[in-house]
C-alpha cells in the first residue's frame, strides 16, 4: 500500500495500491471507468493539444501523496472576504471540514455530502458523471475523489444567502494532489448564488489541485456563480467548470484567476433547452512567473439560445496566460446568438499571451461573433496622465484598473465587489 | 520664469528644434506662431518632459531649476501644465478619479492644503460651469468620445484647478467656435495674473484679440526667428509666412 502517485507510471496507477479513506461504494463503478480513462489518456504534455500552452514537466518531477489528513481538529482561519448572511462551507486539501448536517437552512436549499447522500441523489451524482475525452486530470479527480457536495435547490424558490465555499489548500509535508468535486441541483424556476473562493496558503509544498464543479439548472432557473483563484505561487490547479442549461435557463458567471504556479480551468456551458442565455466575465491577472489558463467551450446543441463571454488579462513580469474560447453551435441550434470576447494587455515585453478564438458553426441562420485583441498599455494616455501630476507608476496602475473596471462592474454582489475593488487596486499598486 | 537657451530637440533622431531662444517672464503672455510642422508642438513636448523627445543641446530653466532632469509628472506638479493640441483619450478613467487624482498629488507636492471630497466636488461642478461643459461630463471617460471643443475646454477646466505658474496652450483655439472662444479666452484671461505666465501657441490673431499676448514669436524650421510686439500678429496674418523667410 502506498499513497502517492507517480506520474511517470500512471498507466499502472491502481486503487489496491492506494490507502484511500472513505471509498464510496456508490461511486465505485464511476470510480473505475474514470481512472481506466486517465490510465489509458496520454499524461498532459505539451505535445497534447489539449495542453499546448501548460508547462506539465512538473508532473513527472516529483511523486504526489494523495491527502489522507481528514483535518478533524484543525481550526481554520477567517476568510479573506466576509460574506454576511453567507451559507459558508469549508474544504481543507480537498476534503469537506463543515459539519453540513447541524446546519439549519432557509427551506428550499439542501446541501449534502457524498458520504450521506441519499440513493436518488447517488443517482443523480452518477447521471451527471462524465468521462472527458480530453481532460485525463479530470478523470482522475473522477476517480480519487470521495469528498463532494451535492447543493440542491427547490422549485422556483429564490435563494437569498449565497453559498460561499472555500477551497483552502494548506501544507502537508510533501507535495500532494487533492481531489474534490461541487454539485449543484436547480429545480425549475429557482435561483441562487455560489461564490468559490481558492485560497491556497501553502509555502512549502506544491499542491496539484484537481477539483469540479458542475451546475444542473433546469427549465427558467437562474444561477450566479464566482469563481475566485486568489492563489499562492506554489499553488497547481487543473479544474472543470461545467453548466448544463435548460430552457430558458440563465447562468452569470465570474471568473478572477490571481496568483498561481498553474492554473488550468477548463469552463464548458451547455445549452440543451430553448432559450437560455450565459454570461460569462473573466479576469486573469498572472505576475512574475505564474501561468493562467482557462480554456472554455460554449456549446450551442439547441436553437434561440444565447451567450455572451467576456475575458480580459493583465500579464505582467514574465507571467503567462492561455485564453481559449470556443463556441460550437450544433447543426439545430438555429438563431444562436453567441458573442465572445478576449482583451490582453501586456506589462512587459517577457509577458506572454497565447489566445485563441475557436469557432464551429454547423448551423446557418444564427449570429456570431469574436475577437481578440493583444496590446500594451498606451503610452501617449500615460504621458497625458503624468502631464497632470500623476507619476508614472500610478498613471499605470489607473489604465490597467480601468482596463477591467467594466468587467468589475458585473460582479453584483456588494460586498464582493467592494473586495475585489481594494483587492485589484492594491494588486495594481505593486506592478511595475 | 522660463528661459530657454539654445535649444536642441530630437524625435526619432530627427532634429527639429534647432537653437530655440526663450525667456518668459512672471505675468506675460507669448504668442508663437509659425508653420505647420514648424515644431511648436515638439516645443511644448519637450518642456513638458514627453518620452522620446529628446534634448541634444542647451539649457531650460524653469524658477531657476534645470527642469530637463525632470520627469513629466515632476514638471506638472512644479506648476508647469501643457493643454494638448489633440487631448488623448482615456476610456475607463472618470474624468472626475483623473481630475481627483491630479488635484490631489498636485496640491500635496506643492505643500496646498488638500481639497476635502464636498469641497472638491463643488469646485470642479463651479469650473464645468465656468468653460460651459455639463456637470455630466465629470462622469464620463476622460474626452472619451468629446467632440473636438469639449475636449480644449476640458483642458482650459484642468488648467484653472491645478492652477500652475506656467500654462503652455497648444492651438487651444483651432476647432472652436465662437462662443467656445470666448469662453477658453475667458477662462485664460481669468487665470491672468502677475505671478502667472503663458505660452500660446495659435494660428490665428482673432485669438489675440481676446487674449491680449506681450509678444509674439514666429517659429519657423525649429528656431524663433522673429520676435515682436502684438502688431506682429496682425503683420503675419497680412503678409503670411513668406514675408518671414524673405526677411
Ligand atoms: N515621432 C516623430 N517622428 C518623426 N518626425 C516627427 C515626429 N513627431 C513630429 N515629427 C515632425 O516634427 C516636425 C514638427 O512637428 P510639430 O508637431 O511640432 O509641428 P507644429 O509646428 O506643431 O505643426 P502644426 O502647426 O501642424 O501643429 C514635423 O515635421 C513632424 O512631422
Ligand atoms: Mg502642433
Amino acid at each position: 500500500m502506498s499513497n502517492s502517485i507517480d506520474f511517470n507510471n500512471h498507466a499502472s496507477l491502481d486503487f489496491d495500491e492506494l490507502s484511500q479513506v472513505n471509498r464510496l461504494e456508490w461511486l465505485s463503478s464511476i470510480q473505475n471507468d474514470a481512472l481506466g480513462a486517465f490510465k489509458s489518456m496520454p499524461l498532459p504534455t505539451r505535445k497534447v493539444e489539449h495542453w499546448k500552452y501548460n508547462d506539465m514537466s512538473f508532473l513527472k518531477a516529483q511523486t504526489f501523496k494523495l491527502n489522507t489528513n481528514t483535518y478533524e481538529d484543525l481550526a481554520v482561519s477567517s476568510s479573506q472576504i466576509a460574506l454576511p448572511n453567507s451559507i459558508e462551507i469549508t474544504f481543507i486539501n480537498g476534503v469537506l471540514i463543515s459539519d453540513l448536517t447541524t446546519r439549519s437552512l432557509q427551506p428550499g436549499i439542501a446541501i449534502t455530502s457524498f458520504d450521506s447522500v441519499s440513493t436518488e441523489q447517488q443517482q443523480f451524482i452518477i447521471e451527471q458523471t462524465e468521462i472527458d475525452s480530453k481532460n485525463a486530470l479530470d478523470n482522475l479527480n473522477l476517480a480519487l475523489c470521495n469528498n463532494g457536495i451535492l447543493i440542491e435547490i427547490t422549485k422556483n424558490i429564490r435563494i437569498e444567502s449565497p453559498v460561499f465555499i472555500r477551497h483552502i489548500t494548506l501544507d502537508n509535508g510533501a507535495a500532494e494532489v487533492t481531489t474534490n468535486r461541487v454539485l449543484v441541483k436547480q429545480q425549475p424556476g429557482s435561483e441562487f448564488t455560489l461564490v468559490e473562493l481558492f485560497d491556497s496558503q501553502i509555502e512549502e509544498d506544491s499542491t496539484l489541485t484537481l477539483q469540479q464543479s458542475l451546475f444542473s439548472i433546469d427549465a427558467n432557473a437562474t444561477c450566479n456563480h464566482y469563481r475566485l483563484n486568489l492563489e499562492s505561487e506554489r499553488a497547481i490547479q487543473s479544474s472543470k467548470v461545467e453548466s448544463r442549461l435548460a430552457q430558458s435557463a440563465t447562468l452569470n458567471c465570474f471568473f478572477l484567476g490571481l496568483g498561481s504556479r498553474l492554473n488550468r480551468t477548463d469552463i464548458n456551458v451547455k445549452h440543451q433547452g430553448n432559450g437560455s442565455h450565459a454570461e460569462l466575465t473573466g479576469i486573469y491577472l498572472p505576475a512574475n512567473e505564474q501561468a493562467i489558463d482557462y480554456h472554455s467551450n460554449i456549446e450551442h446543441q439547441v436553437a434561440h439560445c444565447t451567450s455572451n463571454e467576456i475575458f480580459r488579462g493583465i500579464i505582467a513580469d514574465e507571467a503567462s496566460a492561455t485564453f481559449n474560447g470556443k463556441i460550437h453551435i450544433f447543426e439545430d441550434a438555429q438563431k444562436s446568438d453567441a458573442f465572445l470576447n478576449n482583451k490582453n494587455l501586456l506589462l512587459t515585453n517577457r509577458a506572454e499571451i497565447n489566445t485563441k478564438p475557436e469557432l464551429e458553426i454547423y448551423a446557418d441562420d444564427v449570429k456570431c461573433a469574436h475577437g481578440a485583441t493583444v496590446a500594451q498599455l498606451d503610452e501617449k494616455s500615460v504621458y497625458y496622465l503624468q502631464t497632470r501630476g500623476i507619476d508614472r507608476q500610478k498613471a499605470k496602475k489607473m489604465l490597467s484598473i480601468a482596463f477591467i473596471q467594466e468587467l468589475l462592474n458585473k460582479v453584483k454582489l456588494e460586498e464582493l465587489n467592494d473586495f475585489l475593488t481594494s483587492l485589484l487596486d492594491e494588486y495594481m499598486s505593486h506592478l511595475d | 520664469m522660463l528661459s530657454i537657451k539654445n535649444l536642441h530637440a530630437n524625435v526619432e533622431d530627427k532634429n527639429i528644434l534647432k537653437g530655440l531662444n526663450l525667456e518668459v517672464k512672471p505675468g506675460e503672455v507669448h504668442a508663437i506662431m509659425g508653420p505647420n510642422g514648424s515644431g511648436k508642438s515638439t516645443f511644448g513636448y519637450v518642456l513638458s518632459g514627453r518620452e522620446g523627445y529628446e534634448v541634444t543641446e542647451g539649457e531650460v530653466k524653469f524658477d531657476g531649476q534645470n527642469i530637463l532632469e525632470m520627469e513629466a509628472d515632476e514638471r506638472a506638479r512644479e506648476g508647469l501644465f501643457l493643454a494638448f493640441q489633440y487631448p488623448v483619450e482615456i476610456p475607463g478613467v472618470s474624468n472626475m478619479e483623473f481630475l481627483k487624482a491630479s488635484i490631489d498629488t498636485t496640491r500635496e507636492y506643492q505643500g496646498k492644503e488638500p481639497y476635502d471630497a464636498v469641497t472638491f466636488m463643488k469646485l470642479a461642478r463651479e469650473k464645468c460651469q465656468q468653460v460651459n461643459l455639463d456637470q455630466n461630463f465629470l462622469k464620463r471617460g476622460v474626452n472619451e468620445g468629446f467632440s473636438g471643443g469639449e475636449k480644449k475646454r476640458n483642458e482650459i477646466m484642468q488648467m484653472i484647478m491645478l492652477e500652475p505658474k506656467l500654462c503652455i496652450l497648444d492651438e487651444t483655439d483651432s476647432g472652436l467656435d465662437i462662443d467656445a472662444l470666448q469662453v477658453v479666452a475667458d477662462g485664460v484671461n481669468a487665470c491672468r495674473d502677475d505671478n502667472r505666465a503663458f505660452i500660446v501657441v495659435t494660428h490665428y490673431q482673432r485669438l489675440l484679440d481676446y487674449i491680449v499676448p506681450d509678444y509674439v514669436h514666429v517659429l519657423s524650421d525649429g528656431k524663433i526667428v522673429k520676435s515682436g510686439g502684438k502688431e506682429l500678429a496682425l503683420e503675419l496674418e497680412e503678409k503670411g509666412y513668406s514675408w518671414i523667410d524673405k526677411l
